[in-house]
């Protein structure tokens, strides 16, 4: 891949990692880093790859270094001590963007990756086993679980508003 | 795929969804859908779960990840010409000091020290050598290559044929150790003027005394190379001197993009952290189930 070609999937593909990465993870700075490490460890090896295989290669690094801070996050621990300033929030959107976010909260990260490859970017199945390294059929699987299970959510969320 | 049914049609609508069937399987599910309008309803809430597009998420630092197309170029054309300057500049050296003259403007150095050759090697200063033994003496000028040199002599308006002749041999001499010598050219200011071995030395009267090498004279080579330590000093040709601004300009060049870079790398984290205070300040702190906001 040229240096021209390496620029040209910065204008492809940096958009969409980013929404990947930032919607699953939720935090922006996280996102924004991702990001930015993902096209480093392209630009590195730019020069042995083709350009055909770059998005996947770009998705592909982004999802396990997504996948990294996410299991950091899960060491993080609770901190006991509240500031005397602080209060604990509980507003609930009602609007459907919200409510869909919601429901993809209650996947799990896996399976929604999978929804958010398959949706967002448009990958097929073989493709999206190649980002995540699962196998063909079991990205189908999850994925279809995960369809179900946000049907039921959003069915239930309706019934409720 | 295999024919749908009550059992498996769930899948079919999946996999519809996930646009996964090829045509025939869309074909037949359609049909199964209009045998079961009930399903229909069921394709209808499955498709809630599609993600709708959003576009308006953007990637905030894109001009941070692009390259310069032709900064690694000039970066491996650099190392590539490095090396070849070094070949080209070491060339052009011998190059210079086996054909490139070297004459010296008077810096100090007194007339005597070019003079001091062995006697009966000397030429006398070209318009003594050019005055006739005897005689009155004739105004002339003596055609060199490329250069005139103006000589004055004095003589008689009388034609003296002995004397024309005795003047023509002169010409003939001087013409044969031009031919013997290199051209004549300013050397740099600090390299001595060095006594050519055995070979005559030639002193324009009026002019600054000027050094002459002989050609091919491997001795006199060695010693002027040996003088010469200050490459910079020496005059580069066209071509080289052009490689040479080009590297130059590929380093300012290289340089400027690492400064660059560097800036960016430090307005990107200046504008992290300011983000990062803002988004905490704004959202609070997400801590497992619970959030904590602070008061502004």
């Amino acid at each position: 891949m040229t240096e021209k070609e390496y620029n040209k999937c910065v204008e492809l593909y940096a958009d969409g990692l980013f929404r990947f990465i930032v919607k699953n993870l939720k935090r922006e700075e996280d996102a924004k880093d991702i990001v930015q490490n993902s096209f480093e460890i392209l630009w590195k090896h730019h020069q042995e790859l083709l350009f055909e295989k770059a998005k996947a290669y770009l998705f592909t690094t982004g999802y396990h270094n997504m996948i990294d801070y996410l299991r950091k996050d899960k060491r993080v621990s609770l901190v006991e001590a509240f500031p005397e300033n602080a209060k604990v929030q509980s507003d609930i959107s009602l609007d459907i963007h919200s409510v869909i976010q919601k429901g993809l909260e209650r996947l799990s990260e896996i399976q929604r990756s999978l929804l958010m490859l398959k949706d967002y970017e448009g990958y097929s199945y073989e493709e999206i086993a190649g980002i995540t390294g699962l196998n063909a059929s079991q990205v189908k699987v999850y994925l279809h679980r995960a369809r179900l299970k946000m049907k039921e959510y959003l069915v239930k969320m309706e019934n409720v508003l | 795929m295999m024919k749908i049914d009550q059992h498996n049609y769930e899948e079919y609508l999946l996999s519809y969804i996930d646009d996964e069937l090829d045509e025939a399987d869309v074909t037949v599910l359609i049909q199964f859908l209009q045998q079961h309008p009930d399903k229909q309803k069921e394709l209808e809430l499955l498709q809630l779960s599609k993600l709708p597009v959003e576009k308006g998420i953007i990637f905030p630092n894109k001009q941070l990840l692009y390259h310069k197309e032709n900064f690694t170029r000039g970066k491996i054309s650099f190392m590539h010409s490095y090396k070849w300057i070094a070949a080209v500049a070491a060339a052009c050296i011998a190059l210079f000091l086996i054909i490139h003259p070297f004459s010296r403007k008077d810096s100090g150095i007194p007339n005597a020290v070019v003079a001091n050759t062995p006697p009966q090697k000397a030429i006398q200063p070209l318009q003594e050598a050019l005055q006739p033994d005897s005689g009155p003496p004739i105004k002339r000028e003596i055609k060199q290559k490329g250069n005139a040199i103006p000589v004055i002599a004095k003589t008689n308006i009388k034609e003296d044929k002995k004397k024309e002749n005795y003047i023509e041999r002169k010409e003939k001499d001087l013409a044969a150790i031009h031919n013997n010598l290199m051209a004549i050219s300013q050397a740099p200011p600090d390299i001595p003027v060095l006594q050519p071995l055995n070979t005559p030395t030639v002193v324009i009267q009026g002019k600054a005394p000027v050094m002459v090498a002989p050609a091919e004279h491997p001795e006199a080579e060695r010693a002027i190379a040996s003088k010469v330590n200050k490459p910079h000093q020496i005059a580069l040709s066209p071509t080289l001197a052009n490689t040479v601004a080009n590297t130059v300009q590929s380093l300012a060049v290289a340089k400027e993009d690492i400064d660059s870079a560097i800036t960016r790398k430090m307005t990107y984290l200046n504008h992290k952290k300011a983000g990062l205070i803002e988004h905490v300040a704004k959202n609070g702190i997400r801590i497992g189930k619970v959030t904590i906001a602070f008061n502004e």
